[in-house]
């Protein structure tokens, strides 16, 4: 008879602006996986962090075993059961397997006090069969694949008695053995008692793995069903919900020659055989959810991801592209998926980061010549619309869609005849959203090639000429434009 | 090959590397020079390095943690200062002695890790600014207290401590190879054996996961540069000891073979790593590269003051080392995103 | 004495203790404001003044050099070595020399540092440690006297009653002031140090930057040397001992951040500044070096720690 582990009741938490999380309550059973689904921004993260004790959530309840419990700390989050696998693993690397899973609580002698090995050892073996995993408890952490990096994260957190356990995206850096060797695991621990909270983009597996789906979206729950009745269309269109609206500016695409070719590009291990080509003035999506690789095509057309083989073609010569510097040379902008530690120097003024991609510009002698600065600073801030008080402000003060565009603004400055986009209006209001589309517009009329990354679904269906939806690190599918809707993207997406 | 790879990056194999090289070191001096193959060649050797290697332990201690300490070699220099103060002026038995510089090298290094932990200032400042007060102080006493102008011990009890042989007849062990044996193997036991000692490892391999686990990092740095100072004082017991003497700039130009006798130990320096067999065989490493390179001196016309420079190069080529390291393991852990 | 921090945050705060000093001083001691320990206050200022002041650029791009002390005593050392030779060569081609082995210092650090990705800090420990003891081997740890002619007037030589290494250190100050806040480069340097990742999206040459910009460290760091020369005519392994301190010293003293970003030139001199009224009219009102030396440690610990605790209370704002 399944007990309520896990009761979250009518949490709530806003950040300024925004209501992360509205309302929402969900149940774990014990030995039950529950998988988390929903957009990016959809308040996944968020309702999980206020679970962990990463954040504090503004009202609402958290019952474990049907007792009220504080969650304000990870500390506490910990001593209650609650354990959290992340994608970015927190191992110590430099110490063994069994150090990792026993930190701070090394097993002592009762008589000299010192540490008993033997017993961590033994009962780290212990934890480790239980996931059926025969790692060594000798091995330095450091040697481990990154699945087995996952295993010690699980082993520890069982040792610590976790009866929640989260696992967000587990199987982004996974093969599709290791996936398989982690389902086994998630089946043991099911097995245990413990409740699983499953957070993943990819529906194949949650159809394999989960008992019952929870899907949010906008902050709200949406629903939650029991897997083996649902049905996966269903399940996206809850994701999804809105109308694709009149929103986004129709780009018209009078198709000229090819700007831009992508040949055979691989990087061991990441993507595999991508080609792809882009003609000027015309806008091509790249869409794949975490863990599939659009991060790293975009990054190696800019060399910052070093490529194993494959060539890079611009106007039909081929280029040789071994950095930042090199792409733009050949013409190539880029707009960074981190704008605050990729794309700004944050304690630079608005002026200052608008001209640091043309310090060459600044004149003709070695200073900078500052009226040409200032009319730098005034062309794209009227340009964009950059609603800033002066241009002296420090760009953090600046709300986010303002700091995208200032981004746009420094690489546009450089004038490139091809764009690479991650995810241009993340985190930006609908005002500065709309100025950022025409801005893209304005420049497939003046015959920019355009390669768009974004996980923003309307977005990147309704702006893009073509999408290629990216999984695990292969092209799997073309869409032109009108070809396919929200459901059949994210379908295609979650796919592998 | 790729697992070759990890283990070339993470495994503890330095060891053997740094004692294949102490062999060939000892190989080059014995072949060039008549003198170094002897046992009174070895017992000199040996008995210059007691302060070093008792300094290597401190830092080692702090560098486990993942931080710095420049200002070990001057909490050496006071309380050279003070053990000839206390003996002379306040006329101290050797233990009292022992017991007040001990303690006064745990206060200067808990000012190091009170500012560090506390106040948050970088450990390569604070102890950089430490290095400079407390060797000021140093001069200080040594200039204001007539008794010290002439820092000379010449009590034959004080002067066992550093200069006693085991056993009384045949002089087979130095005493300072027994504090070394003891402090090492002790330290041994506490790093690798007790609960506290991984606590230190733990928070040099990651001090935000550490934290997590509820382990109190504060106090971890702070036992650790309370640690090292002591052991500073003690090593610089040691070293008046010997030399019958204790000076204001004793242990001024220290530091800088510490820290390089730590780092080619295989003590890593963000933390987290590093085995005390390592260290000591680099110590002795640095000890047979000075005393063979007196030796090459009387031979050759190779002046021995090259031993400078090549623990400079030593120190670089460890470090280049370690940067090629980092940079394997970093292309082997790219991901897909 | 927070109070007194909080006041620290604009050079214009520095310079007003600077004035404060100097009246103190004038008081507490009849000589302070003679001729003669005037020029000598401002010839030690220049002497370590023309380091801290390239050692801010290389502090605000986030990196370190300790190996500047090293560096003098090599300096001083070749250039006496050379001179002292049978037929020596000429004295501007010595000193050029001279020069040049900061270059290559500066060179070696900065290729460590970039190519092979080193910590600064050790690298430059490492280098000080080595040109130390290249200063040892070459003069067998002799002193080597050198009465010259140019470097006597470089060191003791006055323009208008203006000594002339002043003059060099107002030089340098106007130039890497210029540099720094008015140039192409110095933008550059700002932008490694606040975010060197944005940097290097923004397409600037993070490695060259860098390099040159130890290279210029190893060359101010003779150049240092060769002021140390003229005013103690002798070549000596020794010199420069402890000078990396008294530079850093300074160079935070004026704002200068080891996070990176920050800093700027005339902070640095108003830090060279306040540091040599402090020594000098410490000494001369009686106070002994070895008092002077803890007082070094623990302003270096203050001015930090004030900094420190500022910006966290800016951040918590």
């Amino acid at each position: 008879m399944k007990s309520t582990l896990l009761k979250m009741s009518k949490v709530c938490k806003s950040y300024p602006g925004v209501k992360a999380v509205d309302d929402v309550s969900i149940d774990l059973f014990s030995g039950e996986v529950l998988g988390l689904m929903g957009e990016n921004g959809a308040g996944k993260s968020t309702l999980i962090k206020m679970l962990s004790g990463a954040e504090v959530m503004d009202s609402g309840e958290i019952f474990i075993n049907d007792l009220k419990v504080d969650v304000n700390s990870p500390k506490s989050a910990q001593k209650n059961g609650v354990s959290v696998i992340y994608q970015e693993l927190i191992t110590m690397d430099t110490l063994s397997v069994a150090e990792n899973i026993f930190v701070g609580q090394l097993p002592l002698n009762k008589t000299t006090k010192l540490v008993d090995w033997k017993a961590a050892e033994k009962k780290s073996s212990d934890v480790l069969s239980l996931l059926n995993s025969d790692i060594n408890p000798k091995s330095i952490v450091g040697t481990l694949s990154i699945y087995e990096k996952q295993i010690v994260e699980v082993a520890k957190a069982i040792h610590k008695n976790a009866k929640v356990l989260i696992m967000d995206e587990p199987t982004a850096a996974l093969s599709e053995k290791d996936s398989k060797s982690l389902f086994e695991v998630i089946d043991r621990l099911k097995n245990q008692g413990v409740g699983i909270i499953y957070i993943s983009h990819r529906l194949e597996e949650v159809f394999n793995i989960t008992d019952r789906v929870s899907v949010m979206r906008d902050g709200k729950l949406i629903g939650t069903k029991t897997t083996k009745d649902a049905d996966k269309k269903e399940i996206i269109s809850m994701m999804i919900g809105r109308e694709l609206s009149q929103f986004f500016p129709e780009i018209n695409l009078e198709k000229k020659g090819v700007a831009f070719k992508v040949l055979d590009l691989n990087i061991n291990g990441i993507i595999e055989n991508i080609n792809f080509e882009v003609h000027r003035g015309e806008i091509v999506g790249l869409f794949g959810l975490v863990g599939s690789g659009c991060l790293n095509i975009a990054r190696s057309i800019i060399g910052i991801d070093k490529i194993d083989n494959g060539e890079i073609h611009i106007n039909g010569k081929k280029v040789s592209i071994n950095g930042p510097k090199d792409s733009m040379k050949n013409k190539i902008g880029f707009i960074p998926i981190d704008r605050k530690h990729e794309g700004l120097t944050l304690d630079f003024s608005v002026k200052k980061n608008l001209s640091l991609q043309s310090l060459d510009g600044l004149g003709a002698s070695f200073i900078i010549n500052n009226s040409i600065e200032d009319s730098i600073a005034e062309k794209w801030i009227k340009k964009l619309e950059i609603k800033t008080p002066s241009v002296d402000v420090q760009v953090k003060n600046l709300s986010g869609g303002n700091q995208q565009k200032i981004v746009l603004g420094k690489t546009l400055e450089t004038n490139p005849e091809i764009l690479v986009v991650v995810e241009p209006t993340r985190g930006v209001d609908v005002g500065a959203k709309m100025d950022i589309y025409k801005m893209l517009e304005d420049l497939c009329q003046q015959g920019v090639a355009i390669i768009l990354v974004s996980t923003d679904i309307p977005e990147i269906l309704s702006i893009s000429h073509r999408v290629l939806v990216v999984s695990t690190g292969k092209i799997r599918k073309e869409f032109k434009k009108g070809e396919a809707n929200q459901q059949d993207l994210l379908y295609e997406a979650s796919l592998n | 090959m790729k697992a070759w790879l990890k283990s070339l990056v993470y495994s503890d194999d330095i060891v053997g590397a740094l004692t294949i090289f102490l062999i060939i070191l000892v190989v080059f001096f014995s072949l060039m020079t008549p003198h170094f193959f002897s046992m009174n060649n070895f017992y000199s050797i040996i008995g210059n390095i007691p302060a070093m290697a008792i300094l290597c332990l401190g830092l080692t201690y702090v560098v486990l943690v993942g931080d710095l300490d420049l200002s070990l070699g001057s909490i050496l220099g006071i309380t050279a200062i003070l053990a000839v103060f206390f003996f002379k002026v306040m006329g101290f038995p050797l233990w009292l002695n022992l017991l007040s510089c001990v303690f006064i090298g745990g206060l200067f290094g808990a000012l190091n890790g009170v500012i560090v932990t506390k106040i948050g200032i970088n450990s390569i400042i604070t102890t950089l600014g430490t290095m400079a007060l407390i060797r000021g102080l140093t001069y200080w006493i040594a200039m204001d207290v007539d008794a010290m102008q002439v820092g000379r011990i010449t009590d034959p009890a004080f002067l066992n401590f550093g200069r006693y042989y085991f056993p009384e007849d045949s002089r087979l062990i130095p005493i300072t190879l027994v504090y070394i044996c003891i402090l090492y193997v002790a330290s041994y036991i506490f790093l690798n054996h007790t609960s506290f000692g991984r606590k230190i490892y733990a928070v040099g391999s990651n001090e935000a996961t550490a934290r997590l686990a509820g382990i109190n990092v504060k106090r971890v740095k702070l036992v650790c540069y309370i640690l090292a100072g002591m052991l500073s004082a003690f090593g610089g017991l040691v070293l008046v000891a010997q030399l019958g003497l204790g000076e204001a700039y004793t242990g001024q130009n220290m530091i800088l073979e510490v820290v390089t006798a730590v780092v080619l130990g295989g003590v890593l320096l963000t933390g987290g790593k590093g085995r005390l067999t390592g260290v000591i065989i680099a110590v002795l490493i640095l000890g047979v590269i000075r005393n063979g390179m007196v030796h090459l001196e009387q031979v050759t016309d190779i002046s021995f003051y090259w031993r400078d420079v090549a623990k400079g190069v030593i120190l670089l080529l460890a470090i280049g080392l370690y940067s090629v390291r980092k940079s394997f393991n970093a292309k082997r852990l790219r991901t897909r995103q | 004495m927070k109070a007194i921090g909080f006041k620290l945050n604009t050079t214009a705060s520095l310079f007003i203790f600077l004035a404060c000093l100097i009246v103190l001083f004038s008081f507490t001691s009849e000589h302070f404001l003679s001729y003669y320990n005037i020029t000598s206050l401002l010839t030690n200022i220049s002497y370590s003044g023309i380091a801290a002041i390239v050692l801010t650029l290389i502090i605000i791009s986030r990196g370190l050099d300790i190996s500047i002390g090293g560096v003098i005593g090599l300096t001083t050392v070749v250039i006496a070595t050379l001179y002292s030779q049978n037929d020596p060569l000429p004295t501007w081609l010595i000193l050029l020399i001279g020069l040049g082995v900061g270059a290559i210092v500066g060179m070696i650090n900065g290729w460590c540092i970039t190519a092979l990705d080193m910590d600064p800090i050790i690298t430059t420990l490492g280098a000080m440690a080595i040109t130390r003891g290249l200063a040892y081997v070459i003069s067998d740890s002799q002193s080597i006297l050198m009465f010259e002619d140019t470097t006597d007037y470089i060191s003791n030589g006055a323009i208008f009653f203006i000594p002339i290494p002043i003059i060099i250190f107002l030089i340098t100050a106007l130039v890497f002031s210029i540099l720094l806040h008015k140039s192409k480069f110095g933008r550059a340097v700002y932008a490694i140090g606040a975010n060197e990742i944005s940097a290097e999206f923004s397409g600037i040459s993070i490695k060259s930057k860098k390099m040159i910009l130890y290279i210029l460290s190893g060359i101010a760091a003779s150049l240092s040397g060769i002021i140390l020369i003229g005013q103690t005519s002798v070549g000596m392994p020794q010199h420069g001992l402890g000078t990396e301190l008294e530079v850093i010293t300074a160079v935070l003293l004026g704002g200068t951040a080891l996070s990176g970003g920050k800093g700027t030139i005339y902070g640095t001199v108003a830090g060279v500044l306040i540091l040599g009224v402090l020594f000098n009219g410490l000494t001369i009102s009686g106070v002994r070096y070895v008092h002077l030396q803890i007082f070094q440690g623990i302003l270096l610990l203050v001015a930090v720690a004030t900094y420190e605790i500022k910006t966290r209370n800016e951040v918590a704002r």
